[in-house]
């Protein structure tokens, strides 16, 4: 029996990837993608990868193969063939008994909620499954929050595996579910819908119209365009908003969506820290402001985030703009010439960040971010960045606030100059009180305009403080050149370039000593005899340190010494069995 | 996200517990404990009469006497996962109350004159000891043999000992014994059903029943709990091959939900959803063979055993239903089969529902879904269509 399914990630946008099947320098075939069974379509059997069959015994056994050559070395003779026995099964409201009979451990790993809550033997460490499936899924389904806890659990405890969520997939709902991390859909709801004189598509089960031809070719067809919509969304990261449109599709889809993103709110290990590829994140439905993207932002602005030194005296906060960053564009660069000065703190207001310092204007997402700007803020918009502000206030030593932002704000303690007055922004009045506010702040208390090198090194600070929860590294820094191409040195010698199209550093080899003394980057230690020649891949790592995130500098150790540098492809959550490449070389001393 | 320092991926460190365990817990709440204490141990739970076949295959009418008793000591101590008996027991039943309610029966029904047959069910098996005091079992045997009518009892497989067949057959030399063997299968009695005997334990009673020339009716369980649509169908045709030349009689229980059970708690967490109606004709249509091998009828000469059918709470939502429209027209169907064992019951019987039911039996058979791909509930096609 052939062994081993040959497998590499294309793409990826958190808990969705394209996995290329077969010869990584030539896959075969793409995720997500179709498993076909006996008695479905031949227009599936003929697109479908992956091929499952079960017996009819209690338990059942079950096996997937492929008509492909998936399997490593030679990829020469179709495979690889798996089997499992799938065990018997409690509902999955029955989770407090135990039936005490697990299914089959091995490369295909049949999975139940019981089974997570049951099978200890789920945690040995070299169970490692080419494919999961989770066969309770459809009764996961009906229930409160159950499925994405389960398929969350799956994806960290198997990264490496390709996931099954047997009669649940179909093309209404594929978007939602590869979000989630499902990887292989079968055809049983666009064959019941077929059976039914109903068509499933992208946009939900209907009705043939008059003409229209109702046949599981058809079903098939579109079944197929919504897999490539889905691959398409992963691989220029907008999956979420296909995700998003398509659980209008059901009630249960958006219940799904709502628990999704309230369990992601605080996880950072399958983030991005850089954008690496993608050239924006939209957030334009009010269901997109609960993407832990902007929950992780509003907590670090909220919680975290510090002004940069002696800059909390003033300050002013402003309207965003559409284009990012803010200061390029024509309302900043009027806001900027009427404040006249670089030493109040500028903080703009937008939605859904809430807030946006301008020293953290350059960084993901808020320098890529895009909203629909109709001039109106809900409740929540309100609340949020109330809230915000006074967090802010709270927790630094402002002795003034000037309001250009138009939006009604009373702060305890402070009487907040508004200097729009139901005007625009950009008018002429508006900005000539900007101005005056500046001015009356700066002669009563007494601030002084900063440097250059100063303003941009409390960015840089500030920004590191962000990206690297540290900004210890820029201590003796100085920082040369001309924008956007920012050169950090310290001692004379280069240490770090700031990489405007990353929107973050890019650090030389000087760097990883200073880097590597301030803890500012996660750690990944090397196995001790390995010679480390280029990408990092779960063969030679023995250990790394939590919240790793996409696109984030990772420093490499190998015996406890600091080698070089490499830059994340994968997530953290991705860390523990993805195969293939998780960072590359980025520096080797 | 994942939580190393539990045993388990999803679970805490506390105990797990077992299907028995499940299947007690209603049992024990303040509503059934009241309830219980409702019942007057003097009355019967119910007694009626319905159309039936003597053992010669001539067509009679049958009492059904349902007693209140102390229940099935096999949930005193564990039970069925679908068993619903406890809602109808109390623990405190004697055997005057026993005789009370028996009296009652016959006062009803003037000795069961005019009916050929009177079955005795008690929850439980009447040949019990521990369930039944030793002289109403006597009582009952005695009577219906002095009256001249067939007797049906219930029994598990256990209290069918030698001994206990020879004292039960010299007070009544005829009767029949309706075991719930549910499947002929140990995995699904241990796991699915938590029927505390094995089929082995099954093989040994009926053995022991015909040394007694005691008639033998096999009850068979329709889909029971945590098993798919197909999974029911496919391997009840089994079930019913397995026991036929042993049976006098077959008679298939389609799941019907019960309040309290472990089956009402799938059913409103829509993890279970009762057999469809065209699975009972399709089982009937498939099986007809293995009771009637020249394809002949109830009392023709070919037959082996009798095939029957009654789908409890059929063509509603908590029993064997179809889409609605066609529910009654089909359970008739079936009930008509249970009599007459023609297979022409069924001709011309169609729904729209059908290529539905098809497709899910379909759907079942070839993707890895044990619990089934079955919506929990009637609705909009559409409805049913949209994503969970």
């Amino acid at each position: 029996m052939a062994e081993g399914l040959g497998r590499t990630v294309l793409h990826r946008s958190r808990f969705a990837r394209i996995w290329g099947l077969g010869n990584r320098s030539a896959p075969v075939a793409q995720t997500p993608c179709l498993i076909s069974a006996s008695n479905d379509p031949i227009e599936l059997e003929n697109i479908a990868p992956f091929r499952s069959s079960q017996t009819r015994t209690i338990p059942a056994k079950l096996t997937i193969d492929t008509p492909h050559c998936l399997t490593p070395p030679d990829f020469d003779v179709p495979g690889p063939i798996f089997e499992a026995s799938i065990g018997h099964v409690l509902p999955p409201s029955l989770d407090e008994a135990n039936a005490g009979e697990s299914a089959d451990s091995g490369s295909v790993l049949p999975l139940s909620w019981q089974r997570l809550h049951h099978d200890p033997s789920l945690l040995v460490d070299d169970l490692k499954p080419h494919i999961v499936v989770l066969v309770d899924a459809v009764q996961l389904a009906a229930q409160t929050g159950k499925l994405v806890q389960a398929i969350s659990v799956i994806k960290n405890r198997f990264p490496g595996s390709l996931l099954w969520t047997p009669g649940l997939g179909g093309p209404d709902n594929a978007a939602v579910l590869a979000w989630f991390g499902v990887d292989i859909f079968d055809f049983s709801r666009a064959g019941f819908a077929v059976a039914s004189g109903h068509l499933l598509t992208a946009f939900g089960p209907r009705a043939p119209l008059s003409g229209e031809e109702c046949s599981s070719a058809v079903a098939v067809d579109h079944y197929e365009q919504s897999l490539r919509s889905v691959r398409s969304a992963i691989a220029t990261g907008t999956l979420r908003t296909l995700a998003e449109q398509q659980s209008l599709n059901s009630p249960k889809l958006v219940e799904h969506m709502r628990f999704f993103d309230k369990m992601m709110k605080s996880s950072e290990n399958v983030m991005r820290i850089h954008p690496l590829g993608v050239n924006r994140i939209d957030y334009l439905s009010t269901t997109s402001h609960q993407d832990s993207s902007v929950e992780q932002w509003v907590d670090f602005i909220s919680n975290t985030y510090q002004v940069p030194e002696n800059l909390d005296n003033v300050l002013v906060l402003l309207p965003c703009s559409a284009r990012k960053p803010y200061r390029l564009s024509k309302s900043h660069r009027k806001f900027i010439q009427a404040l006249g000065t670089n030493a109040c703190h500028e903080v703009m207001v937008t939605s859904p960040l809430g807030l946006v310092p301008r020293d953290l204007e350059d960084v993901w997402p808020a320098a890529f971010y895009d909203i629909p700007v109709t001039g109106d803020w809900s409740r929540d918009e309100l609340h949020r960045i109330e809230s915000m502000v006074r967090n802010l206030v709270d927790r630094h030593n402002y002795d003034r606030i000037i309001n250009h932002s138009g939006m009604v704000l009373e702060i305890d303690g402070f009487d907040v100059v508004d200097t729009r007055q139901g005007e625009s922004s950009g008018s002429r009045t508006a900005l000539q009180r900007l101005t005056e506010a500046v001015q009356t702040a700066k002669e009563e208390l007494r601030i002084h305009r900063r440097k250059g090198e100063k303003v941009n090194l409390d960015r840089f600070m500030s920004i590191s403080r962000y990206l690297h929860k540290s900004d210890d590294w820029l201590e003796e820094c100085r920082v040369r050149g001309k924008p956007p191409r920012w050169m950090i040195e310290r001692d004379g010698k280069q240490i770090a370039l700031w990489s405007f199209e990353r929107a973050g550093f890019s650090f030389s080899k000087e760097a990883v000593k200073y880097l590597d003394a301030c803890s500012a980057l996660p750690r990944v230690h090397l196995v001790d005899d390995v010679k480390w020649k280029g990408d990092l891949h779960y063969g030679i790592v023995k250990s790394f340190e939590a919240g790793i995130r996409m696109g984030q500098d990772l420093i490499v150790m190998q015996n406890e010494v600091a080698i070089g540098l490499a830059r994340s492809i994968a997530p953290g959550w991705e860390w523990s069995g993805t195969p293939g490449r998780l960072a590359k070389m980025h520096q080797r001393i | 996200m994942l939580d190393r320092h539990s045993s388990t991926l999803l679970g805490g460190d506390e105990k797990s517990l077992k299907i028995h365990d499940l299947v007690k817990a209603p049992a024990n709440t303040p509503w059934a404990k009241e309830r219980q204490q409702s019942w007057d141990a003097s009355k019967p739970a119910t007694v009626y009469h319905t159309p039936e076949m003597t053992a010669d295959g001539e067509p009679c009418t049958a009492v059904t006497v349902i007693l209140r008793t102390k229940g099935c000591h096999w949930w005193w101590s564990s039970g069925c996962t679908f068993c619903g008996y406890f809602n109808d027991t109390r623990d405190d039943v004697t055997s005057d109350d026993l005789h009370a309610q028996w009296n009652e029966a016959k006062k009803k029904y003037n000795d069961f004159e005019g009916h050929s047959m009177v079955k005795v069910y008690t929850s439980g098996s009447l040949l019990e000891d521990r369930e039944i005091p030793v002289d109403f079992q006597e009582t009952v045997l005695t009577d219906c043999h002095t009256l001249g009518k067939e007797l049906i009892v219930e029994s598990r497989t256990e209290q069918l000992t030698d001994e206990k067949l020879a004292w039960a057959s010299s007070l009544n030399p005829s009767f029949t014994v309706a075991i719930g063997l549910e499947a002929y299968d140990d995995e699904v009695l241990r796991f699915h059903v938590n029927k505390g005997f094995s089929v082995a334990s099954w093989d040994r009673a009926v053995e022991r029943l015909e040394k007694y020339n005691l008639r033998i009716k096999t009850y068979l369980m329709f889909k029971p709990p945590f098993m798919s649509e197909a999974d029911a169908l496919d391997h009840c045709i089994k079930w019913i091959e397995s026991v036929a030349e042993q049976s006098d009689e077959i008679s298939i229980n389609p799941m019907n939900i019960q309040r309290g059970t472990v089956i009402d708690r799938l059913h409103r967490h829509q993890e279970y959803r009762p057999p469809w109606l065209w699975s009972l004709v399709e089982l009937i249509q498939k099986s007809h063979h293995i009771v009637h091998p020249k394809g002949g009828m109830n009392g023709d000469e070919d037959q082996i055993s009798r095939l029957i059918i009654h789908p409890t709470a059929g063509g509603k939502i908590r029993g064997s239903h179809n889409c609605g429209e066609c529910d009654p027209e089909v359970v008739a169907a079936i009930e008509r089969y249970a009599v007459s064992g023609s297979l022409d019951e069924f001709t011309g019987l169609d729904c729209e529902c059908k290529s539905l039911w098809r497709k899910e039996l379909e759907n079942d058979r070839t993707i890895p879904v044990p619990l089934g791909t079955s919506r929990p509930r009637r609705g909009s096609i559409i409805e049913m269509l949209r994503s969970s």
